[in-house]
């Protein structure tokens, strides 16, 4: 059974999982991965060029477009609001695309992003026509201050960028579902593994942002299969509505009718 | 003898005999090739407009191409 379709900025999206392009062994395994995982958004950067690896670029780029993916370019290594958004303008040219993932780093050793810097750049972008997709960490009044300047989709993260820890503050995300039931929520960063994935998704989580998990596993494209299966039991699962959890046991075999020496009080 | 002007692409220095275009220019320097994005001092320049831009002495030029990201 497939999860229901849904819609980010205007496009109706099958899959939940938006995947990247880095880390990966090779070009090949990339391609391989990605189709296996069946992401429909799939995240690039952009870099300095050179005549010499033009070439790289190109092969880079042809692959790339065959995917047939959705591209949100990201501004990843920026530390500060005016180097992100000259990044995304570069990008909008270069990917021929308005959305963006918008990563404001303020941190260099758990690249956590700069929520003011973020706030800055957002405002500047959305005045600009960009569809931001920005990185954020999992503070609720930062992401109202993010929907409030017209973000439709929000991307915290579950932990540090290509840490696999998984979900290190469950309640911070809960909260975030629970305050902001109108937007479109994923977790970017920090998932480790296909469990990770669930748990998000069964908090209520739109979709997951994922790279090294799958780029590190010993067989990318099994890992990317995995992910799938885990998104799609973990929002089917949300969508089903899970129990509530109790105290006190309850038999789930019917009483009724069983023989006297069998009844307890 | 010709005036040289100096310029910067991707923060090496690039000097000019002649007063070129950014096509010309992205063209004599092998730049010009397949996917990129031409930025002139900050200023994203399209790519349909690259023979428009008059490149002046001091320009700051940047190619950018795509790379992976996540």
């Amino acid at each position: 059974m497939q999860t229901s379709t849904w819609n980010v900025y205007g496009r109706t999206l099958n899959s939940r999982l938006f995947i990247g392009t880095a880390l990966y062994p090779s070009p090949k395994i990339m391609c391989d991965a990605i189709r296996a995982s069946g992401a429909e958004v799939i995240t690039v950067s952009l870099r300095r060029q050179t005549a010499s690896d033009a070439a790289n670029g190109q092969a880079f780029w042809q692959m790339i477009q065959d995917l047939s993916c959705h591209l949100l370019p990201n501004t990843a290594g920026c530390y500060s609001a005016a180097e992100a958004v000259k990044t995304a303008r570069m990008a909008r040219e270069l990917f021929e695309t308005d959305w963006v993932k918008l990563e404001v780093l303020g941190d260099s050793f758990n690249l956590q992003p700069d929520p003011f810097a973020l706030l800055e750049a957002t405002e500047t972008l959305i005045k600009d026509g960009f569809k931001v997709f920005p990185y954020c960490t999992d503070d609720l009044v930062l992401c109202q201050k993010l929907a409030e300047l017209g973000c439709e989709v929000l991307m915290p993260w579950g932990a540090p960028i290509g840490t696999g820890q998984g979900l290190l503050n469950p309640y911070a995300l809960t909260v975030l579902r629970e305050r902001l039931p109108e937007l479109n929520l994923l977790v970017d960063a920090g998932i480790g593994k296909p469990s990770d994935a669930v748990q998000a998704m069964e908090l209520g989580y739109d979709g997951i942002l994922l790279n090294t998990a799958v780029a590190e596993a010993l067989e990318p494209s099994v890992m990317a299969q995995a992910f799938k299966q885990a998104i799609n039991a973990g929002r089917l699962a949300y969508e089903a509505g899970i129990m509530p959890k109790r105290l006190q046991a309850k038999p789930s075999t019917p009483t009724l009718d069983q023989p006297l020496w069998q009844q307890h009080v | 003898m010709q005036t040289e002007m100096q310029i910067w692409i991707n923060d090496q220095s690039v000097a000019l005999t002649a007063s070129l275009n950014l096509a010309q220019i992205l063209a004599q320097q092998g730049l010009d090739q397949g996917c990129f994005v031409a930025v002139v001092n900050d200023t994203v320049v399209p790519k349909t407009t690259l023979d428009q831009c008059l490149i002046q002495a001091g320009d700051r030029i940047e190619i950018l191409s795509p790379i992976s990201g996540g």
